[in-house]
This record gives C-alpha cells, structure tokens and sequence, in this order.
C-alpha cells in the first residue's frame, strides 16, 4: 500500500478569532475519488485551501506527498492541480493563449489529452476568455488543471455552471485520471448526484467539523430509512434510538436512524415491537437528513 | 448489458453484483464469454473503476468470474452446474425485499402474494424468460 | 524560464492590437537607430541640414515612436501580472511567483535597454560632449525606472476601464519623453531612478513575500482595519442614495483625493507651467473615466424604477455631473493655489481653469457615449479630443519667450480652441443622449463592470 498522498491531522482554521475549521483530520490515498459535501460556509473551500498550502493552519499539521502544504517545493506542486471555485483566466486571452501560458509552467503537458478535450468539450480556442460564457470558462479552467497531469487533483465547485451534457463529459474524465488506480481527486459539489456517481469516500463537512469521513457504502450502511410496520398504533411518545427524523402514521411509522447495526435493529425491535423493512438512500438524502 | 442506477439508494456495487450473477444463472452470459474491462465497464457507466474492481473480485473470488493473464475477465466455465442453491437463491433478495415491500404498503397477506406469485410462475417459461433478458446492445 | 518567455510573449501579442503595435515598434525602432547612426539627429548641429525639413523630422522622431509603439504592446503587463499574481493559481504553479517577477523586469529592462541605445545612437556623432556609457547607464537607470511607473499608471487607469486606457496612454507616452530631459543633468542620480527601484524592491518582496506577511501581520492588520472603519466616515448607506450606490459615484471624494495626490506631486517634478498644465489636463479628464461604465452599471437601475431609457439618462447624466464636481472643484482649487504659489500669470490661469473644466464635461460625454463599448469612433473622437485639450494647454502654458504680441495671439487662439472644446462637448452630449434612448444591454456588456453592478 503507498503512502497516502495527503495527510492531516487536527486541521484548525480560524479568521479574526473566528474558526472554520476545528480538529479535522483525514488521509487521501492513491486511487481516492473523494466526495466533499457541506452547506454553504461549511468550510469546503477552506479544507482544499489548506491542502493547496493557500492559508497555513491556526493549528495542526497538513502534508501533500510528505511535504507540509504551505512550503510546498516545486516539484511537489508540478504533482498538484487545483480547479478554483471563481475562475482565475486572463480576460484579454484566448484560450488557447491561456493554455500556452498554464503549460509553460510545467515541464511535462499532455498536449494530445488537451487537443482531444478540447474537441469534445467544443471549446474555440480562438474565443477570447471575456467572451466566453461562464460555462466555457469553468470548461477552460478545469482543463488548465488536466494538462500536466496532476497526481492529485482538487477541485471546488467545478461543475456549477455546466449544462448536463457538460458536466457528464467530466465525469468521464474523471473516470479516466482514476483508472488506473495512481491518481486522486477530491472534489466537492452541490450537485450530490454526481458525488454519489463517483465518489469512493465522501467526507461531509458540518459547523467547521468532519461530520462523517470514510467509505461510501458505509454510509450508506449506516444511514438508512426504516419502514416500521406495527401490529398496534406507534405513537410519537416513542423514542426511537440514533432517529434523525421520524414520521407517524396510525400502525406505520418512517424514520431515518443513523449508526444502523444489528444491535441497533434488536433495540429498536424491542422498544416499538413493530417489523422492520430497511431502505437505502439516496446522497442527498442522508446530507438533507444530517441536516435537519 | 447492465442498467445501473447510481440515485436509486442501492449501492452500485450491489446493483452489478446481482446482476451478473443473474445474467450468469440464466444463461445470458455463457461460460468463457469476456466481460468489459474495469475502465470500459466504469466509462460507459460514468461510475468508479473501483466499484467494478471489487464486484469483479468478489466475483472471481467465489468462482462466477475468472482472470486471464492479459485478457479480459470471462464468466467461469460450468458456472451453472456449480453454483450453489443457497447463492442463487441470494441473487433473488433485492426483487424480493421490494416484492415484500409493495404488499406490504398494500396491506396484503402473505398467502394472497404467493398465489399470485405462483400463478405468474406457472403462465410463464423459460423462453419467455430468456427473451425478456435479452442484453441491451453496448454495455 | 519557459514559463518566463512564454510571459513575456504573452504580454506582447495577447490581443490583436497588441501584435499589431510590437511590429511596428521593432521595425521604427531598429531602423530608426540605424537612422540615427547615417544621418544624426539635425536638432544637435551639424547633420542633414541639406536634407528637406519633413525627413529630417521623420529620422529624429523615428525611433521613439518604434519605442513608445514597443511599450504599449506590453501594455497589458500589468494586467496579467495582476491577474496571476494575485490569484490562487500562482501559488499551485510551480515557480510562478519567481517566473512573473523575472519577465516583468526583463520586459521593462528590455525597453529600457532599447531606449537607452537610441540615445547613444542619437549622441554618438558628439563624443565629447557626453561619453557614450554615461549616456547609456543614466538612460537606462532613468528609462527603466519610468517605464516601471508607467507600468503601475497603464495599470490604474486600466481599472478604470474603457476609454481612459487610451487617455492614460497618452499620458503615458509623455511620461516616457520627460525623463530624457532628466538624463541631460550633470550629476547625481535623479529622483525618479530613486522611486522606480523603490517600486521594483516593494513590488517583488510582495509579490514573494506577501501571503507569509500576510500571515505575520493578519492580526495587528486586522486590529489597524478595526481602528480605521471606526474612525474613518464610513461609505454609509442612507436612504434615498440607492441610485448612486448601484452607479458607483457614491464616493466622489476618493476619486477627489485620488487626483489631488498626482498633482501635488506633478507640480514638484514639473515646474514648467506647460508641463504642469499639461498634467493637469489629462486628470481633469480622468474624472470623467467612471462614466465609460455608466451604460453597464445602469441596468441594474432598468428594472427597478419606471423610468424610460430619456429618464434614465438625464439621471445618470445628473448623478455623474454631481460626482465629478467634486474632483474637478478639487483640481481647480489646486491648480489657482499652486500656480500662484507658482508666480504663475493671472491671465494664463484664467485660461487654464476653463480648460480644466472643458477638459472634465468633455471627457464625462464622451464616456457617456460609450453605449456598445469602446469602438474606432469613440476611441478616435477621444484621440482628437485629448489632442485638442494638449493644445490648448500648450497654448496657455506659451512659448518661453512670451513677448506681448505672442501674447495677444495666443490669447486669441485659447478662446478659439476652448470654444471649439466646448462645441465637442455639446456635441458629444447629443450623441449620447441619441445612443442611450436605443441603449441595448446586450451588447454594451461590460463583464466585470456589469458583474460588479450586480
């Protein structure tokens, strides 16, 4: 097993005395497609910051291949590629001026992967980056981010503004960087949907916390639906143990329960005495009903 | 050949595993045929190559699939002959789990849904069976 | 070092314009240092005397033109470095930071270097006046140093969008020509070299340095900002402002404030009248830059009030006049104070202080007008307009001899010339008022300008 390429331990971020994040820790290892998701101001941006050695941290200790993020050397950056959240183009540019000068900067650009992207994601590299729509540019950024094939690559938010065809083609590429098991990348979106494509790991990030951190088919494990079934009315005295939400209707009552396990069944077996049938769901809603 | 729904709350993982194994049980995926590659299988389907990397290795640890050295993965011979009832039969879980579930919500009894569970098996045949199963043209 | 050629590249041919100027500029400046070399410049004496007055002009102003054609090729220096510089990619790119602040001086060295060569070029027949080194390292501490300041000007005017690129491209292309007067001085290094390393050493420990002082400082920084917007009038939202604050002329004192400063500081350098006028000049129209994003900005304001575009107009007109009492009411205060001071005749300043003015509705109109952006029209009419208000101001600053029937002429031809300003302004307003009534948002989409708007 390779080491991991990132490493953090008890991250803490606080701006003007005011934390955004507090004691998070994670790993990434090689192969990770890594899902983050949080409300707004959760601290998303700030995490990847932190990774990128953008902000040193208030407290605690983030390495990036070995090295500490905010004194990475240039030979560790050249393994790192990073997708902003507000695009960073030159507006006088076109584009294809604008990935001349992005790969100018690394020693090794796959001219032919950003030659065939470029066909299939139908960016004119002879449109000038003030002229393209807003869709356009986040295309042109993130393709900038692909060029020199980066180890790691982060990602804020880079779908927001692609039509549906657009941001299928991503993933795709996604797919592609992943395959072969060496490369990682850790994105965070509001579109859950395309996290629960592909993520293997989701971490999710709440009140400046890792809410949850670890596999995806573990959370899907742990946070389930359950459908109880009654022989007598469940009234809403009830406690259900671990319940995130609970609704009551007559014989029947809906909850979702977090933590799901064979002891937890038992218990709850025995406080209502009603049968159960478990349901997965779906991303967005185990985010919705951490949220509630 | 596979429909995969990544937002219908079963994990994909699961959602392929049955699948094959289904496919596999029927017939539809005779013994020595090559499946997709991981990266073609996880293309195709815009889902993590690590998904199809761990159904495939579950699969071949329990001897539906095999590797071949520089080939694709292919469905292990006398795959039929040697599959035990009891894994067949756990094939079966998810459309029974939903089976239950809907008669349930319909408030059912059991004996009312294995009549009608043992008239549809009656009417229909095998053909009828292979011809609904038919894969889809691609993967 | 391949990230740094390909900047330094990209500076010089990133828009079509630009590409357009950087051949041109090589050529004029190439042969017009060889030009210089046959035949020597016929202001220094002895040369081409024979030579009919047309070429001999050519040959002289040649090689400067090639050089100020070179300098506005780069002139988009600043605004990459901006952009990258202060991003979040440059910290990802590996090397990024050096790589920016090597092609940014050896961008403004190689003009400087160039430079400095035309005025060996131009001396080199006149060995002993002054030796050829000399010249070479004072042109080109002096150059260098200019160049970098015109740089930062391109830079703010740049911010200010639209018209007054052009504008500040002429006060730009004066700038250059000033500091060769400063060469010619005896001894000592002068001042402008001072300020120009002063500005490279700022520039590179920030662009450097500058997140890990920011780092360092964030909390004594943070405590100073606490201690200022307590202090400081705030920008305060008070109701009945709305139309100001959505059109951005909510503070008209900083752009006060921002003029004052220049000229103060002109006035020290400059103690010719004409120069300083001249300065002058180009500010009085710098307070009219807002307007060029007036038709973006306003369409925040079409939606929310039950104004026709006409309405519109005559309010936004109303807003941007009131905005720009302000600094013009400054530099006139400025210019009557400091001239006096200055010894400066009663008569010329009674002439400077309508110019200014003139200098400030024109430019306001012209600005207005820009309602599909900045095209050839718009942007010739500002060449003409700028060039007159140069005129005029050369005018009024006179001769150095100034004999009493120079006098009278020139007084004549002021008024002739600023009636003539104040035509161009009536008509400027015409067309503005014309263009807004069919103003079209789509097309005068200004990016930032409308993003910032909202």
């Amino acid at each position: 097993m390779q080491q991991p390429y990132v490493v953090a331990r008890d991250l803490t971020k606080a701006f003007d005395d005011k934390p955004v994040l507090s004691g998070v820790s994670f790993e990434v290892q090689a192969g990770d497609v890594i899902g983050v998701l949080g409300k707004n101001g959760a601290g998303k941006t700030t995490l990847l910051e932190l990774v990128l050695g953008f902000t040193p941290a208030s407290e605690g200790r983030v390495e990036v291949f070995g090295h500490e993020s905010y004194r990475l050397p240039g030979a560790v950056k050249a393994r790192v590629g990073f997708v902003p959240q507000q695009d960073e183009l030159v507006n006088q540019l076109t584009a294809g001026h604008q990935l001349k000068l992005i790969r100018s900067f690394y020693k090794t650009w796959d001219d032919a992967l950003i030659a065939r992207l470029v066909a299939v994601w139908d960016i004119d590299l002879g449109e000038r980056v003030k002229n393209m729509s807003v869709g356009q540019r986040q295309k042109l950024s993130i393709l900038l981010a692909l060029g020199h094939r980066p180890d790691l690559l982060l990602l804020d938010e880079p779908v927001a503004s692609l039509d549906p065809l657009a941001r299928r083609q991503f993933l795709e590429q996604i797919v592609e960087i992943v395959a072969d098991g060496n490369r990682s990348v850790v994105f965070s979106s509001h579109i859950v949907a395309d996290i629960e494509r592909l993520a293997n790991r989701i971490w999710i990030l709440k009140d400046g916390r890792l809410h949850w951190q670890g596999d995806f088919d573990d959370l899907r494990e742990s946070i389930v639906r359950l459908h109880l079934r009654g022989t007598q009315p469940l009234h809403s005295q009830v406690q259900i143990p671990n319940a995130l939400a609970v609704d009551f209707t007559h014989n029947h009552a809906t909850a979702i329960v977090h933590g799901w396990s064979a002891e937890l069944e038992a218990q709850i077996t025995a406080i209502t005495g009603a049968e159960i049938e478990v349901e997965g769901l779906t991303l967005e809603d185990i985010f919705l009903a951490m949220h509630r | 050949m596979f429909v995969l729904k990544p937002h219908s709350g079963v994990p994909l993982h699961r959602q392929l595993d049955e699948q094959i194994r289904r496919l596999v049980a029927s017939g539809q995926l005779a013994p020595g045929t090559a499946l997709p590659s991981i990266r073609e299988l996880a293309l195709a389907h815009t889902i993590n190559p690590m998904t199809v990397s761990k159904v495939y290795t579950r699969l071949e640890a329990e001897g539906v699939l095999e590797r071949n050295r520089g080939k694709p993965m292919t469905v292990a011979a006398q795959r039929r002959a040697q599959a035990p009832h009891s894994a067949r039969l756990a094939a079966l879980d998810a459309p029974l789990e939903h089976l239950v579930l809907a008669a349930r919500q319909l408030e059912l009894d059991a004996d009312a849904v294995i009549e009608a569970l043992r008239k549809k098996w009656e009417t229909s045949d095998a053909a009828t069976v292979r011809g609904r199963a038919r894969p889809h043209k691609g993967v | 070092m391949k990230a740094v050629l390909r900047l330094i590249w990209t500076y010089f041919t990133a828009t079509r314009l630009m590409r357009g100027l950087v051949v041109p500029g090589l050529v004029l400046s190439g042969a017009g240092m060889v030009g210089y070399l046959y035949y020597p410049p016929w202001t220094l004496g002895t040369g081409m005397r024979s030579s009919p007055l047309w070429l001999q002009s050519v040959v002289l102003v040649a090689p400067w033109l090639g050089l100020i054609l070179l300098f506005f090729a780069s002139s988009l220096l600043p605004v990459i470095i901006e952009r990258v510089a202060f991003g979040r990619m440059v910290l990802i790119l590996p090397r990024a930071r050096v790589a920016l602040l090597i092609s940014a001086v050896a961008t403004a060295g190689f003009i400087a270097v160039l430079t400095a060569l035309t005025g060996v070029f131009a001396f080199y027949y006149y060995p002993n006046e002054i030796k050829p080194e000399r010249i070479f390292s004072r042109a080109l501490l002096v150059v260098f140093s200019d160049v970098s300041l015109m740089y930062v000007a391109l830079w703010i005017v740049g911010k200010a969008r639209g018209i007054w690129l052009l504008i500040g491209s002429l006060l730009i292309a004066f700038g250059i020509l000033t500091p060769l007067s400063l060469i010619g001085l005896p001894s000592g290094v002068p001042a402008i070299v001072w300020v120009g390393i002063g500005g490279w050493v700022a520039f590179a420990l920030l662009l450097l340095f500058g997140g890990r002082l920011k780092q360092r400082l964030a909390r004594p920084l943070a405590g100073f900002a606490r201690l200022a917007r307590r202090v400081l009038p705030r920008a305060a939202y008070a109701s009945g402002t709305e139309f100001p604050l959505l059109l951005g002329t909510n503070q008209p004192w900083l752009v006060a404030l921002g003029q004052a400063i220049p000229v103060v500081v002109a006035a020290w350098l400059f103690r010719q009248h004409t120069v300083w006028l001249f300065f002058l000049t180009l500010f009085s129209a710098i307070g009219g830059a807002i307007t060029s994003t007036a038709a973006a900005r306003s369409r925040v304001l079409w939606l929310r009030n039950a104004w026709t575009r006409a309405e519109l107009f005559r309010r936004v007109e109303t807003a941007y006049w009131r905005y720009n009492a302000y600094p013009l009411g400054v530099l006139l205060l400025l210019y009557v104070a400091i001239g006096s001071y200055l010894e400066i005749s009663t008569a010329r300043l009674a002439f400077g202080v309508p110019l200014l003015a003139l200098g400030s509705v024109a430019s306001l109109y012209l600005g207005l007008m820009m309602t599909r952006g900045l095209r050839w029209f718009e942007g010739a009419l500002g060449v003409v307009t700028m060039g007159l208000l140069m005129w005029t101001a050369v005018t009024i600053g006179g001769t150095p001899s100034g004999s009493l029937i120079g006098e009278t002429l020139d007084r004549i031809n002021v008024i002739e010339l600023e009636v003539a300003l104040a035509a161009l302004a009536l008509i400027y307003r015409t067309i503005a008022s014309a263009r807004w009534n069919t103003l079209d948002w789509m097309v005068c989409r200004n990016g930032p300008a409308t993003r910032a708007a909202g």
